[in-house]
């Protein structure tokens, strides 16, 4: 017998009185599955909700024939599962199924399908969807928890370009008369289908560059080449001298010498300005393109350091330990800071 | 082998440059022979416990699954006649741990080359780099030396606890 108005309103006066256990679990679901993805470098945006009351009396009279009352009286499941609400945004098409098998570890999700729908539609709503409860374990590991026992939560898994197309395409649906979109409407749905197809791509292709850059960033810098190269780079100007000879005084201070780390050092055209200017003042002759200007704009941080290096460089002095030991001559006696 | 006063030596050396000391914890006299049971200890900071040595008191955090003990000064806690011993069972179960974690990290790599990380944040400096300068212990002067030697870079990627260090 399908619902009544009556019996609606009183399930969503009930609902409402139950609505915070609702809200804390779709927190809790967001909170661990948003850590996980992080931990798996899966780059997404995480958001949650309980149930609107109005959404769901309007769900529950646009769906009264399908439901009896009955069904309700123990919990609102299996009837309706989505009080409990989380979507994830994903950047990438191709992070959506190891998200999904992230979900599968991390909560519970029956085996039925009507726990797990894949909408692949090609020209229509993009998603995944995921009903999923704690693991028995997790709840009798936390007290707080203990009220959210085989509650559902519903998963939503979605790339940002879909997850436009799609809340669009629901406002028609759903907000509008008759619930179907008129041919200009749907005219525009399917350009806009082809556009987000393109910024999606667009997008990949960003995430790839950056990600390239970030590990060219941190990938040490392990010969004079490359170092000569990051460094012109950094500084932009040609550099000349003992890059072998740098990057011993480089390793000896840093954890790694990295583009990265390099960047984060005082090197721009205004320390090394500084740095000439300082050289001078000690009565050094810096070289246009030489290696003594950054080394001075770095003795102020590791030129103490740099001395106790080059006192175990073995052999005949060569420029780099020579204008070091002139800087350590020069601080000994006030000249330099 | 150094001592924990070798170690707090080197730290009192480099004050206000360097905050930590790293090393690997077989390197440690103490340490590697289960003598921490005669240095007056007491709990300190959350996983840390404190040393009195002759060079002045040290805090001590034990990395057991990289093998790395980590050492600061604690100049500014004096120690207190009320203060409790340390558990003398679980830090030595610890510093057990640490110890033989230590000897397979190394593999036999160092031979007998003992090294120590300086490591702190950058002085006036306006972005944080880490600052991290290794030392390798020289025993006949029973000094911390700066250490330019082939496995530098090795040992910087080695003996680098997991918890970056305190800002």
């Amino acid at each position: 017998m399908a619902l009544t108005s009556l019996q609606v309103a009183t399930l969503v006066e009930r609902y409402k009185r139950e609505r915070d256990r609702f809200e804390k679990l779709a927190a809790i679901v967001s909170r661990w599955l948003s850590s996980r993805l992080r931990a798996a470098a899966i780059p997404h945006v995480p958001t949650f909700r309980s149930k609107d009351p109005d959404s769901l009396g309007k769900k529950l009279a646009r769906e009264a024939d399908t439901h009896e009352f009955r069904m309700f009286e123990r919990d609102f499941a299996p009837s309706v599962k989505d009080l409990a609400g989380v979507r994830v945004l994903l950047y990438r098409p191709r992070d959506v199924e190891p998200a999904c098998g992230i979900v599968e570890e991390l909560f519970l999700v029956p085996q039925p399908d009507e726990f797990r729908k894949d909408h692949v539609n090609e020209t229509g709503y993009r998603a995944r969807h995921r009903v999923a409860s704690l693991r028995p374990e997790d709840v009798d590991a936390d007290p707080f928890a203990a009220n959210l026992r085989f509650t559902p939560c519903e998963i939503q898994i979605v790339t940002i370009a879909d997850h436009i197309w799609n809340e669009l395409e629901h406002d028609i649906v759903y907000k509008t008369p008759h619930g179907r979109p008129t041919d200009v409407q749907t005219s525009l749905l399917s350009a806009l289908r082809g556009q987000l197809n393109a910024v999606g791509g667009v997008v990949l292709q960003l995430m790839d560059a950056t990600d390239g850059q970030r590990a060219e960033a941190a990938a040490p810098i392990e010969s004079p080449y490359d170092l000569r190269r990051a460094l012109e780079a950094r500084c932009a100007r040609r550099i000349v001298g003992d890059f072998d000879g740098l990057l011993d005084l480089l390793s000896g201070v840093l954890r790694e010498v990295t583009k990265k780390q390099l960047h984060e050092l005082p090197l721009s055209k205004s320390d090394l300005d500084a740095a000439r200017e300082r050289l001078e003042g000690i009565g050094q002759k810096p070289a246009s393109d030489g290696l003594d200007v950054i080394i001075v704009a770095l003795w102020p941080l590791y030129g103490a350091e740099f001395a106790d290096i080059v006192k175990e460089w073995a052999g005949r002095p060569g420029p780099i330990a020579r204008l070091i030991r002139a800087l350590d001559k020069a601080t000994n006696e006030g000249r330099l800071s | 082998m150094p001592t924990l006063t070798n170690v707090a030596e080197a730290l009192r050396r480099y004050t206000g440059r360097y905050q930590f000391l790293d090393a690997f914890a077989d390197d440690v006299d103490e340490l590697r022979n289960g003598e921490l049971e005669g240095v007056p200890t007491s709990p300190a900071g959350p996983g840390e416990v404190a040393i009195d040595t002759t060079a002045g008191r040290i805090f001590m955090r034990i990395f057991p699954d990289q093998g790395i003990a980590r050492f600061r000064l604690a100049d500014q806690h004096p120690r207190s006649n009320n203060d409790p011993l340390v558990a003398g069972a679980a830090l030595g179960a610890l510093v057990g741990a640490a110890v033989s974690s230590a000897s397979k990290t190394k593999e036999g790599l160092l031979g007998g080359l003992i090294v120590g990380m300086l490591v702190g944040g950058i002085v006036a400096a306006q972005e944080p780099v880490e600052r991290v300068l290794a030392l390798r212990f020289d025993q006949p002067t029973g000094s911390w030396q700066v250490y330019d030697g082939p496995l530098l870079r090795w040992a910087k990627r080695t003996l680098y606890p997991a918890t970056p260090p305190a800002a």
